[in-house]
């Protein structure tokens, strides 16, 4: 029954190998000695040979006959027209980096100018009080001043109204 | 490691080796006759791989460009046609999933999986249930190992081409494909297996094998 024992894959690939000239000398006659004794290996042998020699039918595909011309030609224009292959990657490399250096530009400047918007036109409560720090500190003085009306710190709208305390802090501050 | 002389460096007893080193030092005569060496071998190896001829041709003119503006840094390591179908090889796989994302052409693998045979099986069984037993002509012959062909997958196509076709060695698969030469060796068993299941058939029934290629 060793005749029609099934081959293991590594077998298998020997036979293939052995028909391409592909083993040495060694497994060459360990092969050609199973050859002698399997009837299994002998049948796989002749199919794989024969189908494989099947391909010879496939038609012989040549290149057309200006191939040649064309294609010296094409490298000619390549060569003179555009960088090369790696002058076109760090051109395509280096708009890539400008283009990023440009967006994050415009990205900050776009910060900048909503901080500085927001610094002008948004109201700092902690700057106002700041600015009415003296007022703040004395109020318990001032709310005693009784002014004609007898409303409470009347007598300060008053004042504010002449920018009184605006003169003040300018001449303050030099 | 660098090496002087054909007797330390085996590649340079390559005679196109030697072109395209004169290549690289501008000799435009050498790289226009490695053009013409290889301009048959490089269409028909892709024809066969892209089956479409027109494609073949300009995937060809693209393996050329690559290779002449490489010339500068061309250093030596292997033979030439191993380098040429390397860049081929590598073309090629990227043309098929360029081409497969857009849905122009239909891939096949290995494995038809749930959706059915693939169309090359198909043709095959076709044949079979029809005429099993008639003598088919040369263009019926050639459809049949063609389809037979086409049910592999990449590497076991290229493999087989390049075997068959370039009669390149276990070795020089093995640089052209980036595999060892230990698994071009089970990849072309593999591919063998898978043609022989497709055509034996025919050539049991003596139909196939009748005919003699031209």
């Amino acid at each position: 029954m060793a005749k029609l024992m099934r081959l293991s894959a590594e077998q298998r690939e020997n036979l293939t190998a052995y028909l391409d000239g592909e083993l040495d000398e060694a497994a060459t006659h360990e092969i050609e000695q199973m050859l002698a004794s399997s009837e299994v290996a002998r049948h796989e042998v002749d199919m794989l040979s024969r189908t494989w020699d099947m391909l010879s039918v496939l038609p012989t595909h040549k290149a057309s006959g200006e191939f040649t011309r064309k294609t010296i030609t094409s490298l000619r224009a390549a060569e003179q027209s555009g960088p090369s292959a790696a002058g076109r990657a760090f051109y395509k490399n280096a708009r890539r980096g400008g283009t990023l250096t440009l967006w994050a530009a415009l990205l900050g400047a776009c910060g900048y100018l909503a901080f500085m918007g927001a610094n002008h036109w948004v109201p700092n409560e902690a700057e106002q009080l700041l600015q009415d720090y003296d007022i703040i500190s004395n109020l318990d003085k001032y709310s005693e001043v009784i002014s004609p009306s007898g409303r409470p710190g009347e007598f300060l709208e008053v004042l504010s109204s002449k920018h009184t305390f605006a003169d003040h802090d300018d001449h303050s501050s030099k | 490691m660098k090496l002087n002389g054909t007797e330390e460096n085996p590649v340079l007893r390559d005679p196109d080796v030697r072109l395209m080193l004169r290549a690289k030092e501008g000799d435009q005569t050498a790289f226009t006759q490695l053009v013409a060496n290889y301009q048959d071998r490089l269409v028909g190896v892709l024809a066969h791989m892209l089956q479409n001829k027109e494609a073949a041709e300009d995937l060809a003119q693209e393996v050329f460009l690559r290779i002449f503006r490489a010339r500068h840094g061309y250093e030596p390591t292997a033979k030439f046609a191993t380098w040429l179908f390397r860049i081929a090889n590598n073309l090629a796989n990227n043309l098929r999933r360029d081409a497969g994302r857009r849905k122009e052409i239909v891939l096949n693998v290995n494995d038809s999986g749930p959706l059915g045979p693939r169309p090359g099986e198909r043709l095959i069984a076709e044949k079979s249930g029809l005429m099993p037993s008639r003598q088919f002509d040369k263009n019926e012959m050639c459809a049949m190992v063609q389809a037979a062909l086409s049910t592999l997958n990449e590497k076991q196509r290229m493999a087989v081409l390049l075997h068959k076709f370039e009669e390149m060695s276990y070795t020089d698969i093995a640089a052209a494909l980036d595999m060892s030469p230990a698994a071009v060796k089970s990849l072309l068993s593999r591919a063998r297996d898978n043609l022989r299941e497709k055509l034996e058939p025919y050539v049991r029934q003596g139909t196939l094998g009748s005919i003699q290629p031209e």
